[in-house]
């Protein structure tokens, strides 16, 4: 039977099964979908650490642990942003030769909601960021071309590192270019 | 089939077309070259973070470190010219053993980790990196190969160091990894964030 219907029609179209072939289809777009987790768009913060001399250490066996670094991850700069934040507080002030100046601090963090204590810290990274800006045109109206504006960062240990990229944000839009990070005072403990 | 019968089926052959337009769409995006970044790492927010720039990125070799909540830092294994692998986990590990080489959990019950030897770990790892880059820049080089301090130059300047480290890490960590790989010989680096659209 089947074979005489072949005979007597020749231009049967062989029709591909397509319904299977769609709920595959929608099987993996659901899988795919499901899986589709859009990362946030990621910018980047270029640095240059400062050309290191010679390496102490020639090779692996003897690096020497206990030794502290040999210098500061920095290049000279005009100021050092002192950063302590703790559980409870933080505290933030502009080193400039020895002079200190604290900006302010903030205290009760522990109690606060995150939101309060992003807003308690944006306030102070407001702060910092209109003073370094002032001192910074100051000392481009004094000394014209030749003023640097470099800038450091010195952090206690515990510093976490979103408080540190907001601190160096603060400091990129104040106007230095380049930022430098200085090693925490605490580190050996 | 008579006509009839087939006037009457809802044509499939368009909504196929859609959807594997679809699935090839999204087979394309989540397939993406994740290798280099961890999932685990939660980006803090910069207003002053830059778009990357991708010219510069495919000029330029790039180290990723995913630097974790606890400090971990996690990183691409790479064979070295003798064919040793290094960091086959993709993780620099400083987790405490005992005698046995059983991990030892601390009090908390998770894993203990020892700052000492993260910090010798981080040099060793940036050393390797380093002298890697450097064998395979000598080759290139050709003639200014003999030349150390041309060469180290060159490494310098052909890598980036990508650090994307995790909000809560701490700076110490952060502070170690800069100065270990300062201390290696390398100098550029990029800080990953993300774009704070919030305030533009």
């Amino acid at each position: 039977m089947a074979l005489r219907h072949r005979d007597t029609e020749p231009d049967v179209i062989v029709a591909l099964p397509i319904v299977p072939m769609l709920d595959l289809s929608f099987q993996i777009l659901f899988f795919f979908i499901i899986t589709f987790n859009p990362s946030r768009a990621e910018g980047r913060m270029s640095m240059n650490l400062p050309a290191s001399g010679e390496a102490k250490a020639k090779d692996l066996n003897t690096v020497d642990l206990s030794a502290v670094p040999d210098r500061e991850l920095d290049v000279p700069s005009d100021y050092v942003v002192l950063v302590r934040s703790y559980d409870d507080s933080f505290t933030l002030s502009i080193r400039n030769a020895e002079k200190v100046d604290e900006l302010g601090s903030a205290r009760g963090l522990a109690q606060m909601s995150p939101k309060e204590r992003k807003a308690e810290i944006d306030k102070l990274l407001e702060k910092l960021r209109e003073t370094l800006g002032t001192r910074l045109k100051e000392k481009k109206e004094r000394d014209g071309d030749k003023a640097t504006d470099n800038v450091k960062i010195e952090a206690n240990s515990k510093t976490k590192y979103d408080v540190l990229v907001s601190v160096m944000d603060a400091c990129i839009r104040a106007g230095y270019s380049q930022v430098g990070f200085a090693p925490p005072p605490d580190l050996n403990q | 089939m008579t006509s009839h019968g087939g006037m009457d089926e809802p044509n499939l052959v368009p909504l196929l077309d859609l959807i594997l337009q679809l699935v090839m769409f999204f087979m394309a995006i989540t397939s993406f070259a994740k290798e280099n970044i961890s999932e685990a790492v939660r980006l803090p927010q910069a207003q002053s973070a830059k778009p990357l720039d991708d010219e510069e990125l495919h000029r330029n070799e790039l180290v990723y470190l995913n630097v974790e909540e606890n400090g971990d830092m996690r990183v691409r294994s790479f064979t070295d010219e003798n064919g040793t692998q290094w960091y086959l986990h993709g993780k620099i590990d400083d987790v405490l053993t005992d005698d046995a080489g059983k991990v030892a959990p601390g009090p908390d019950g998770k894993p203990q980790h020892e700052p000492r030897l993260r910090r010798e770990r981080f040099d060793k790892y940036f050393q390797r990196v380093f002298d890697n880059r450097a064998q395979l820049v000598r080759r290139n080089l050709g003639a200014d190969a003999s030349d150390d301090v041309k060469l180290k130059a060159a490494v310098a300047q052909s890598t980036i160091i990508v650090l994307r480290a995790h909000q809560q890490a701490d700076y110490r960590d952060i502070y170690e990894i800069l100065s270990k790989c300062r201390r290696a010989g390398f100098s550029k680096m990029q800080l990953r964030a993300t774009m704070d659209t919030a305030h533009p």
